[in-house]
Order: structure tokens, then C-alpha cells, then sequence
């Protein structure tokens, strides 16, 4: 790791996608990424990353007691990623995609990520730790009801996660 | 002797009183009196069940069958009764359409009123099947379409749709 600590830390990547289009998985969601890494260092100098992933999953039952909505979600991650020119540690292909999607009769379900504000140190000015908040958002409609539901996850270059 | 079998014969025509009542109170509406939705004569609803089919905005089909049972393209949702209640496949109770053109779910809260001509009133939404059984009123992206020979099928229609396209979670 390197002796001075990163100075900015960016998001080159991504700022928003589509993670479910009319009740289908959009195929772009598997390549779109943002990330939190230091401004002035070229990725490919940056080294030891981790993989982390998490499942998560949103479920919707109507009147009937049937479940019209049931979609499984996968976050992914890379962390811990260093630099031998700066000390920090820094998150690289953060992405939220849909593994699997069953909207049933009457039902229209949309699934978006977006990155909320700027990637950020959320570590200390001598160990940084970049950071970056993403919130997936889901919408769920019929002819008579239009139902909402957001995550904030924020994943840290040391491997922490918030979700809100 | 004799009074003690005389209050066991009253005992037993009490009996026999409650469940004659009860009888009447359960009885089948006969054709004349049934309709699509309007209270029978014992302050219930007697719903003539009719074949329909429901089509939503991707061209999906949700059908009633001339018994009641709802089945969509996953398989069976539930079941309309003649007395206004709507159960879902394992036969528990999810809501009711009242006399008084109320739709209730299975705790009672109002979900919607339903008019005799099959016209709605969802929350701040008014809801009618046109004449050519398009959905109007609701959400213009989310199209719904009503196929059935008796006009008579839109009133049943509208209580499946709203039991359909609701959640029990607070909107």
C-alpha cells in the first residue's frame, strides 16, 4: 500500500440502469457498475480485490392471498481493492441485477438502480475508504394501484454495507 | 312426568325452529330472483356466476368459470360464490361483495364499491367496462380488457379484477 492516502476518490463507471424492464430482467443490468476508486491512479495499478455477493428478493402477494410479484435480486462487489501509490481501500463493480422474475396476470413490475450523489471516502483522511451509495427502486402497478419500494445499499472498499 | 316431557318438546321445537330458519337463510336463489348483484331477499347477495375472461396489458387471460373458479395462466386464484364471498384456492375467505355494493377483504376494510351496472369506485379512482368491455378509468398504461356475452358478467368482473390488482399492503 502506498505512503500518502488517495486524495479523491471517483465513479467512473455508471450512474443508473435498469434492472427489470415491463417484467423481464434487463440484459444490460449484468455489465452496468459503478464503483469507488481514487481519482488520479489507473485501475489496472489497483490490486487484492474480493468478491462479495448478496441475494436479496422482493415478494408481492395480491388480495387473493397470490403472489403476483416474486423476483430474486443479486448485489455484487468487488473490495479491498490497493494501490501501491496510495493508502485506501476501494470498491470496484458494485451492481444490483435480476436473477430471476415471475410477474403474474394484471401486474407490471419495473426495477431501476441508481447512484445516489458521488462516490465519497467514508473512512478517514489517512485511511481512506471509498464508498458509494446505490438505491434500487422498485415499481410495481396495476390498472387500479401503483406500490413502491427502495433499497439504499452502500457498499465501503473495506467490505462494511449499509442498506436503508 | 308429564312436565318434564312437555319442556323437552318445547326444547326440541326451539331446535327445530332455529335450524328451519337457518335453512331459509341458506336457501339457493331460484332464477327468477338471481341476478349479477343486487341483495336477495334476505338482505344477501346472490350472484348469477357467468363466463368471462379478462386480458391485461400483455394480452394475458384471467378466466371465471360458470362455477366461479378463477384461474389465471399460473394456475387457480380463487373462487367467486353466489352469496358474494371470494376464497382463494386452499377455500380461505379473502373478501365479500356486500348488499349494499361494498367489497370488503377477509378483515372487513372497504376495499372498493361496485354498483349494480358494474362501475367502481376504487379509493380517489371511477371505474367502468365500456361498451366494448375495454377497462376505463384506471391506470392508461395497464389496458384490461373484458370478453363475455352477458353484459351481466361485468359486475362479477370488476369484483375478481379488484380482488386481483390489490394488495393486502397499505397502498
Amino acid at each position: 500500500m502506498g505512503d500518502s492516502a488517495a486524495d479523491t476518490i471517483i465513479n467512473g463507471l455508471d450512474k443508473a440502469w435498469a434492472i427489470v424492464k415491463d417484467n423481464k430482467p434487463d440484459s444490460s443490468a449484468k455489465t452496468s457498475f459503478c464503483q469507488a476508486i481514487p481519482g488520479k491512479i489507473p485501475f489496472n495499478e489497483l490490486y487484492g480485490w474480493k468478491n462479495e455477493s448478496m441475494p436479496f428478493s422482493y415478494e408481492l402477494k395480491n388480495k387473493l392471498g397470490i403472489t403476483v410479484i416474486d423476483v430474486q435480486l443479486q448485489l455484487d462487489c468487488l473490495w479491498y481493492g490497493q494501490s501501491t501509490k496510495a493508502r485506501g481501500l476501494f470498491l470496484n463493480n458494485f451492481n444490483v441485477w435480476c436473477k430471476s422474475c415471475d410477474v403474474e396476470w394484471g401486474w407490471t413490475l419495473n426495477i431501476d438502480a441508481t447512484v445516489s450523489g458521488n462516490a465519497f471516502n467514508s473512512g478517514s483522511k489517512d485511511a481512506p475508504v471509498g464508498a458509494i451509495p446505490l438505491i434500487v427502486s422498485v415499481q410495481a402497478k396495476t390498472m387500479l394501484i401503483n406500490t413502491t419500494k427502495s433499497w439504499k445499499f452502500t457498499c465501503h472498499g473495506n467490505g462494511a454495507r449499509d442498506v436503508a | 312426568m308429564n312436565n318434564r316431557r312437555h319442556v323437552a318438546q318445547l326444547r326440541m321445537a326451539a331446535v327445530v325452529g332455529v335450524i328451519v330458519l337457518a335453512g331459509c337463510g341458506s336457501q339457493a336463489p331460484s332464477p327468477s330472483t338471481a341476478n349479477t348483484g343486487t341483495a336477495g331477499k334476505n338482505g344477501e347477495v346472490h350472484l348469477t356466476l357467468i363466463t368471462f375472461q379478462l386480458e391485461d396489458a400483455q394480452g394475458r387471460p384471467l378466466t371465471m368459470s360458470a362455477v366461479g373458479v378463477i384461474t389465471s395462466p399460473q394456475g387457480p386464484w380463487g373462487r367467486v360464490h353466489e352469496d358474494g364471498t371470494v376464497t382463494s384456492p386452499d377455500g380461505a375467505l379473502r373478501g365479500k361483495l356486500l348488499p349494499t355494493g361494498s367489497v370488503v377483504d377477509a378483515q372487513g376494510s372497504e376495499l372498493a364499491t361496485i354498483a349494480d351496472d358494474g362501475s367502481a369506485k376504487v379509493g380517489a379512482k371511477e371505474l367502468h367496462f365500456d361498451a366494448d368491455g375495454k377497462l376505463v378509468g384506471g391506470d392508461p398504461s395497464q389496458a384490461m380488457q373484458l370478453r363475455a356475452t352477458d353484459p351481466g358478467a361485468r359486475r362479477i368482473a370488476m369484483l375478481v379484477l379488484i380482488m386481483a390488482e390489490l394488495s393486502p399492503t397499505k397502498q
